[in-house]
């Protein structure tokens, strides 16, 4: 059965303006890069390490 | 996946103002975690861009298109751990305690500092970055972080009236030294003429408050009010010349507002390909912004009259119209911030042509102080080249 990527994802390569994609620094067998950021409601702040020993799928966006 | 906990989603933003994305979030019911990286930290040059990273760190499958792209293997197969050591951290972090004296130290300082504290550090934060420039010069990087701080500090109760051409400013010297930065392009074009536009920006945000209602729900404030250009479409034409009006004070006979009753404030949004391949037309779009001063108690007399915007261009530019009149809320006293955008389109490229105009109101002061009709001046110098 071919795997689904979770729906929101899937809008969002529709619903936003887009750029040129580009895949610098994060190329398949690159490790990714770390990051803490705040969330966008500024309740808590969360790094991408966080979600070691599991699969992350990392959406890169903007809502224009 | 997710349900058992085997699979995480998280977003980044790419956008000045989270409020913006939290509604978007809202409206599209995503239910994972959104971080927002109004700096560029991740130095992402395009989005939208999917990636699939395994339990380990590493990235296993660049998603371009995720209607099209297999996953399966990314979703099914479980990956070995890396020979190699994990990827550096970006070092901003919200615990930063002290500043460097680097232009790398200070500002990853003024950025956690800006990022966690938020307006009450923005002063502090753009100093920081303002001595990195200076140490480092021309860094577009830099240059772009510092245009973010200024537009933070703009739309924050601490914002002072150079702070939106700043951004504008700086933003536009970096993307002219890293013309394939579409994040940063994407940034001034939010606020630039619509024939510079690759779409329309926050369109949807109508639309979207009204689906939210209608499930029932309330939809998430905008903090910052939306202008005209980000919501504008795209558009190949400058709108038609309107019916041609008077100059109302061509002989200055108005008095000068002197003591500052009205702050005025202008800025101008050039398009992303002044300088470049459209160097022949560039194309601005201008904002002028009056707010009475709160200080001295200023507010508008709305019944003897409204608010009239006169703007010049140089010989042979085009613009809609010279005399605009700004919509009043009622006849009752006001203080609002009031707001013009306009478009102008020049002939030529000028070295650093000079857009000139003047604001004609009615204000009083205070509530029992002396009502007046005062002009202002102002202008707005583009550098085009």
């Amino acid at each position: 059965m071919r795997a689904r990527i979770p729906s929101a994802a899937l809008a969002l390569g529709l619903a936003t303006g887009s750029a040129p994609a580009q895949e610098v620094g994060r190329a398949p067998g690159q490790h990714l890069f770390d990051i803490e950021l705040p969330t966008i409601d500024g309740s808590k702040t969360l790094r991408l390490s966080d979600f070691r020993g599991k699969k992350l799928l990392l959406v890169e966006f903007a809502s224009w | 996946m997710r349900a058992s906990g085997e699979l995480a989603v998280v977003g980044i933003t790419q956008e000045q103002h989270p409020d913006r994305c939290r509604l978007y979030a809202q409206w599209q019911e995503l239910d994972w975690p959104i971080l927002w990286d109004p700096f560029n930290l991740t130095g992402s040059a395009a989005v939208p861009i999917v990636s699939g990273i395994d339990a380990h760190g590493v990235v296993r499958a660049a998603l371009r298109n995720p209607e099209r792209d297999a996953a399966d293997e990314f979703f099914e197969k479980a990956y070995e751990p890396p020979a190699s050591a994990p990827a550096a951290e970006i070092p901003v972090r919200r615990e930063l305690l002290a500043a460097g004296s680097t232009p790398d130290t200070l500002a990853e300082w003024a950025i956690a500092k800006m990022l966690w504290e938020g307006p009450a550090a923005y002063d502090d934060g753009i100093a920081a970055l303002e001595e990195a420039v200076g140490q480092r010069g021309e860094d577009p990087v830099l240059l772009f972080r510092l245009g973010v701080a200024h537009r933070l500090r703009y739309d924050s109760p601490a914002g002072r009236s150079g702070d939106f051409q700043a951004s504008l400013d700086h933003w536009t010297h970096a993307l002219r030294k890293d013309p394939n930065q579409y994040i940063w392009r994407r940034r001034i074009q939010q606020w630039g003429p619509r024939l510079d536009k690759p779409y329309a920006f926050y369109d949807w945000v109508a639309r979207a408050r009204e689906e939210i209602a209608a499930r029932g729900a309330e939809p998430i404030a905008v903090a910052v009010a939306l202008t005209g250009s980000e919501v504008a479409d795209q558009s190949n034409v400058l709108p038609a010349r309107k019916e041609e009006r008077a100059n109302p004070d061509p002989k200055r006979e108005i008095a000068q507002d002197e003591v500052g009753l009205v702050r005025v404030a202008a800025a101008a949004a050039l398009n992303t390909s002044a300088g470049g391949r459209n160097r022949s037309q560039p194309t601005a779009r201008v904002y002028v912004e009056l707010r009475p001063d709160p200080v001295r108690d200023v507010h508008w007399s709305n019944d003897a009259g409204p608010t009239l915007v006169w703007i010049s261009v140089p010989q042979g530019w085009r613009l809609e119209q010279n005399l605009h009149e700004l919509p009043l809320p009622g006849a009752e006293p006001s203080n609002e911030t009031r707001r013009l955008e306009l478009e102008v389109l020049a002939s030529s490229a000028e070295a650093r042509p000079i857009v000139r105009g003047f604001a004609l109101y009615y204000v009083c002061e205070g509530e029992s102080g002396e009502c007046v009709y005062r002009r202002r001046d102002f202008e707005i110098e583009l550098p085009l080249l």
